[in-house]
């Protein structure tokens, strides 16, 4: 198998991963208006979570991972419980007061984290990375592991927004938060629901990563803005818009690995961003405002 | 202690320069930037390169620093005005990116990820400048240039109400046939020319560039300066460069393990925002404090009742 065939599958197995942060991203903005860079911290959480479980507790992976899944949900609710709850209160703050306190979150979580497990980058799960079988197969397992997860998240999480009562909730105060909010019919529960169900997707996102690359403390802050360029690129408001623009950059990143040394790549795939923000500033499915 | 303190009022005071030209996007036209620690950074390297290369003269260093820094901030800008208001500081931060990137891979001309060493004492005319006090001048001359240029742009011409007309309502903005992508656009070439000419002094005073001072860090350090002294207010920012500077060095002073200093720092600046967020979203700049009748800031405050009147406008839709 050729070197570029298997970078593009790697891409691709990357792009899931930050289309499945996107969605989770998307869930949570496009549900509250907050606009929760904390996520990262959620990630953070969880990979650290899961690999002291594992690595050094050596608890299997039947229970490591639902315990990492329920982790993220806690983080989510916790974060939201305590300090946007806590803002919405005092002074229903905007975009900037969110942004502001989400990222003083992540700050703090994130030099924790570094202060307890060194700011190095860790593994877990090594045999993930042994390619799948020879000749055409010689792709590591994660790979096809990140894009399983990344569809099942996705076609799971269409389903509830389509079908469930829950789901058209969060779809309608999507559509017009206002409305509802003068209706009764928005609340801090359904926030603090779309708060966990999005932490959740991050929670998954964490678990694929942390067997593909490993994790390491600046991961955090890194995985939010790429979450948030893949909405950028595939279009704001868009699940699949989110999970495309996730693949693009994930792309991008490969081809860049493929030409250039490996430190090129976040920028590469930020590179990708500013071009596509040039060419259709709404995004590749993105509506026209 | 005293030089230390005196080197540290020299950073701080640079710091306080970039500080009120990202106030500039954040305060007066309402876009986030994580992007300021990079133009910094272009300015330094310029600064770095033109006198290890060229000419010692810190004058054409400094001309040179803010081309450089207003043509990197017009390479940003150009894509980045295009993405609607919050998702700026996600393109700044993809920005940020890509430059640290080549800070650290281009060798040949930034040295590296290991930087550039050796850049010569710089001259002003006949007099070089070499201790700490003539670049404590140094600084305090660059900061009131730059003072005077901010205080010029945003609150005596036209272009500052054009600024705060954008932040406010954009369509209105619009409809009144100022474009509001053109008038960021401005506002970032000034902030990124002011930023690269702060950065032209750094190099010179530390004599060292490399590419972890400019990172993304220091981008998110600039902005909790602007927030923690008040976005839109005129002085809040410097104020608030000052309080973080001396603040987090002072923490350096503390007997605490070396490799906990950095972390310890982050954590304590990540808790005020929080907290800053919770109690006074508008910064320290927005309590209210007893005021002379007649004081200029009448229309800073006023100013700041709007921006926060507009945010909650904003909420409400």
């Amino acid at each position: 198998m050729s070197l570029l065939t298997q970078l593009v599958v790697t891409g691709i197995a990357f792009g899931a991963l930050y289309g499945l942060a996107g969605m989770g991203f998307n869930l949570i903005f496009s549900t509250t208006r907050m606009f929760d860079v904390s996520i990262g911290a959620t990630y953070l959480v969880v990979s650290y979570l899961f690999f002291s479980l594992v690595h050094d507790l050596h608890i299997s992976l039947a229970i490591a991972i639902p315990l990492g899944l329920l982790a993220g949900a806690a983080c989510g609710l916790l974060f939201y419980g305590s300090v946007f709850t806590w803002i919405e209160r005092r002074s229903r703050g905007g975009f900037f007061t969110y942004f502001v306190a989400s990222f003083g979150i992540l700050t703090v979580v994130q030099n924790i984290l570094s202060m307890i497990y060194g700011s190095g980058r860790v593994f877990v799960g090594q045999e993930l990375l042994k390619p799948i079988g020879p000749g055409l197969l010689a792709v590591p397992r994660v790979d096809f592991l990140a894009l399983a997860v990344a569809v099942a998240c996705y076609v799971g999480l269409d389903a509830l927004l389509r079908r469930t009562p829950l789901g058209v909730r969060f779809r309608a105060l999507a559509e017009n938060q206002a409305l509802l909010t003068i209706i009764g019919l928005a609340g801090r529960t359904w926030y603090a629901l779309a708060f966990a169900l999005g932490s959740v997707l991050i929670a998954a996102a964490a678990l694929v990563s942390i067997g593909l690359q490993g994790i390491s403390p600046s991961d955090g802050f890194n995985l939010a803005n790429l979450a948030i360029a893949a909405m950028l690129v595939g279009g704001l408001g868009s699940y699949r818009g989110a999970m495309l623009g996730g693949v693009v950059l994930g792309l991008a990143q490969a081809v860049a690995v493929w030409r250039l040394p490996g430190a090129w790549n976040s920028a590469i795939a930020f590179g990708a961003l500013l071009v596509v923000l040039l060419v259709k500033p709404t995004g590749l499915l993105g509506r026209a405002r | 202690v005293i030089v230390f303190y005196a080197n540290v009022a020299i950073l701080a005071l640079l710091a306080g320069v970039c500080a009120m030209a990202l106030n500039v996007l954040v305060g007066e036209t309402g876009i986030f930037s994580a992007a300021q620690g990079v133009f910094y950074g272009v300015g330094a390297y310029t600064g770095a390169l033109v006198s290890i290369h060229l000419t010692r003269s810190l004058v054409f260093g400094l001309v040179c620093g803010i081309v450089a820094g207003a043509v990197a901030a017009l390479v940003f800008a150009v894509p980045a005005v295009r993405v609607r208001g919050d998702y700026f500081i996600v393109a700044s931060f993809g920005f940020s990116v890509i430059v640290t990137t080549v800070f650290a891979q281009w060798k040949p001309v930034t040295g590296g990820s290991a930087g550039l060493i050796g850049i010569p004492t710089p001259t002003v005319g006949p007099a070089t400048i070499g201790d700490t006090g003539g670049f404590l001048l140094c600084a305090l001359a660059v900061l009131a240039i730059a003072t005077a240029v901010l205080h010029y742009v945003v609150r005596r011409a036209p272009l500052g109400r054009m600024m705060r007309a954008v932040r406010d309502d954009e369509l209105a903005a619009a409809a009144l046939g100022k474009s509001p992508a053109m008038v960021r656009l401005v506002a970032v070439v000034l902030a990124g020319a002011l930023s690269g000419f702060a950065g032209v002094v750094y190099a010179a005073y530390v004599a060292f560039v490399d590419p972890t001072g400019f990172d993304i860090n220091q981008s998110i350090v600039f902005l909790t300066m602007v927030i923690l002294g008040g976005a839109g207010t005129f002085w809040g920012p410097l104020a608030g460069a000052l309080v973080v500077t001396f603040g987090t060095a002072s923490l350096g002073l503390l007997h605490i393990p070396g490799g906990l200093v950095g972390p310890l720092q982050q954590i304590c600046l990540g808790i005020v925002l929080i907290l800053l967020m919770v109690f006074w979203p508008g910064g320290l700049g927005a309590i209210r404090l007893p005021r002379r009748p007649g004081a200029g800031s009448r229309s800073d405050h006023s100013d700041h009742q709007a921006r926060v009147g507009a945010r909650q406008r904003e909420d409400a839709r």
